[in-house]
């Protein structure tokens, strides 16, 4: 199992000031979300036939935040050479990710997020999405003045 | 160097600024030169710089229009004196004429209504009562008419034509000599893929900004009004221009030398390094607004402040302390992330009040962002819908506000705690709008990431 900080190392970075580096990172299969990103079981069947590739040494960059300059990598763990990613963005969906058994995933962030350990399944990460909103005209009204009770 | 580094160094060029030197200066000079040529237009030979567009809009066209009426007035003037004396005595008698009826409609109308009232009142002297009253409307009529001349309407008329057909001449011949820019059939050439890259990553910038410019209703300073007057003045006194003849000759061996097929090989070619100087000048020359006119051309200095954010692939004015985009004259403009504001809203923020009498939606919505949802929603009085467990996220909750006055439409803002604390000073409670037919947190929580809500409930971790 990964410690945070040898799953941070694995993108170069330095552990939070808020994390034990010496803690495991928890491996979990069901829903988890790492800011912004959410890491959520699909049934093995909805995973395009074709397309998936093993995870580099390097690891993936699922998302890049060109505003905070942070980045989610995606790397696989101990002894896991056959996890699989294929990007395929399509409204919020970035990808998916195969995590054969008794294999393991890394979700690394390189701000204040730290890491997010992906046990054995099929997956799909999301990023957010807002509500467009249409910020209404008031137009300007006189209130009339309260009368005190004296 | 690689096409894409070379893409790099043109949009660092354009996020440049500071003054132009010299060189800068000549070499856009001498595209525009290459340019009239390539349109089949005389070389003015006049090139005026000034410190913002907004002066050069306001030279160049007051330039246009007093061009062209010094030209109409020259061909008209050979009429004589005779001819200008006719005019003028039928001028007079049309003025006359027009006074004339009006007083004469009036004081029909003045006796008319007082020869009624005299009736109904039965006033012994009503002869004198009537006379007395189509007198004062005669007056009146007359006094009325000569005030709303006619003349100093059609006056007004003449100079308004004036300046629009200078306006439309004067973007025409600009069209003209940017299509021949951009047609290539002028050196420097420039692949179409490099230009493609560059327009991408600088073109926002651009026309946001022009965009801003357009906006700008009038020229306020008295400073600028001065400079466009002195800039009138000198290209009217300037001495005539290149000949016309040799300009056509020129215009013609240009045209031969970058004939259709000639140009589209040398647009085909890959960028030598010899061309990287040339091209890069023009990736300057995009940010440099001018003016063309056959007669004179006006080119504005390139901004001295250019403040810029990369998103989604290019660049878009921004920022938060200050003007986006200043010139060395004071013009300013505001940007937030390549929305146009007006600069209140960056120097000292507006109240919630201001932000909702303000015409813009986009505006509205950047100084919404500007303050801050959170604080938006204290002051603007928002109410809590509902709160709950933010799922994997143990001790923090998801809460759900909506405006009760209904200025946000059909959205509701989900306010939510990072799930990690954050190194820097800034808050880790955060606020998101979904939409507003939502009444749980976690539904809205779970449409934000288009997830099923039974399955968000599941969630076991939250980083």
């Amino acid at each position: 199992m990964h410690t945070y900080a040898s799953a941070l190392a694995l993108s170069a970075v330095a552990v939070p000031a808020h994390l034990d580096a010496d803690i495991a990172v928890p491996l979990l299969s069901g829903p988890q979300a790492q800011g912004d990103l959410l890491v959520v079981p699909v049934p093995a069947g909805s995973l395009p036939a074709s397309g998936l590739e093993p995870v580099a040494a390097t690891g993936v960059a699922v998302v890049h935040g060109e505003a905070t300059g942070n980045t989610h990598w995606l790397h696989a763990g101990f002894d896991s050479p056959d996890v699989r990613w294929r990007g395929d963005v399509d409204g919020v969906r970035l990808g998916y990710l195969l995590v054969p058994g008794g294999q393991s995933a890394l979700l690394v962030h390189t701000g204040e997020h730290g890491a997010n350990g992906i046990a054995a399944g099929t997956y799909a990460i999301h990023r957010k999405r807002e509500q467009a909103v249409l910020v209404d005209h008031a137009p300007f009204t006189i209130v009339a003045p309260r009368l005190h009770e004296d | 160097m690689t096409v894409i580094d070379f893409v790099a160094q043109c949009r660092r060029r354009f996020l440049t600024c500071g003054p132009l030197p010299d060189r800068d200066r000549a070499a856009i000079v001498g595209q525009l030169h290459r340019a009239y040529l390539a349109a089949g237009l005389a070389w003015p030979g006049r090139v005026w710089w000034v410190p913002s567009p907004l002066v050069g809009d306001l030279a160049a066209r007051t330039a246009a229009a007093t061009l062209l009426r010094e030209r109409q007035r020259r061909t008209t003037a050979p009429a004589g004196r005779g001819r200008r004396a006719a005019v003028a005595v039928g001028a007079v008698v049309r003025e006359v004429y027009n006074v004339g009826v009006a007083v004469v409609i009036s004081a029909v109308c003045g006796a008319g209504g007082a020869a009624l009232l005299a009736v109904v009142v039965e006033d012994r002297q009503r002869v004198g009562f009537v006379v007395f009253c189509a007198v004062l409307a005669g007056l009146l009529g007359g006094a009325s008419t000569l005030t709303r001349s006619d003349r100093s309407q059609r006056a007004d008329a003449a100079v308004r034509a004036t300046h629009d057909r200078a306006v439309t001449d004067l973007d025409a011949t600009g069209r003209r000599v940017l299509a021949a820019l951009l047609d290539v059939g002028v050196p420097p050439p420039t692949d179409s893929t490099v230009d493609r890259q560059v327009e991408l990553a600088c073109g926002p910038v651009r026309t946001a900004v022009d965009a801003g410019l357009r906006s700008m209703a009038t020229v306020a300073s008295q400073n600028r009004r001065r400079r466009a007057t002195d800039l009138v003045r000198r290209i009217i006194d300037a001495p005539e221009p290149v000949t016309v003849a040799s300009a056509r000759v020129t215009a013609a061996l240009t045209r031969l030398a970058t004939g259709s097929a000639a140009a589209w090989r040398w647009r085909h070619r890959t960028v030598a390094v010899a061309d990287l100087d040339a091209v890069a000048t023009l990736a300057g020359a995009g940010h440099v607004w001018w003016w063309a006119h056959p007669e004179f051309v006006v080119v504005s200095e390139p901004p001295v402040e250019l403040h810029v954010e990369y998103a989604g692939g290019s660049y878009r004015p921004h920022r938060t302390d200050g003007p986006a985009v200043r010139w060395r004259d004071g013009l300013r403009l505001y940007f937030w992330h390549g929305t146009r504001v007006p600069a209140g809203l960056i120097e000292r923020g507006w109240t919630v009040d201001e932000i909702h009498r303000h015409h813009n939606s986009e505006v509205r919505r950047a100084a919404i962002e500007r303050m801050g949802w959170l604080t938006y929603i204290d002051r603007a009085g928002l109410r809590l819908v509902a709160s709950a467990p933010d799922p994997g996220n143990h001790p923090h909750e998801l809460r759900l506000y909506e405006d009760p006055r209904r200025r946000l439409g059909p959205t509701r803002v989900l306010v939510m705690t990072n799930g990690s604390p954050d190194g820097t000073d800034r808050p880790t409670v955060y606020a998101e709008t979904v939409p507003g037919h939502l009444d749980d947190p976690v539904e809205a929580a779970a449409w934000q990431y288009d997830c099923p809500v039974d399955v968000y409930r599941t969630l076991q971790r939250r980083t």
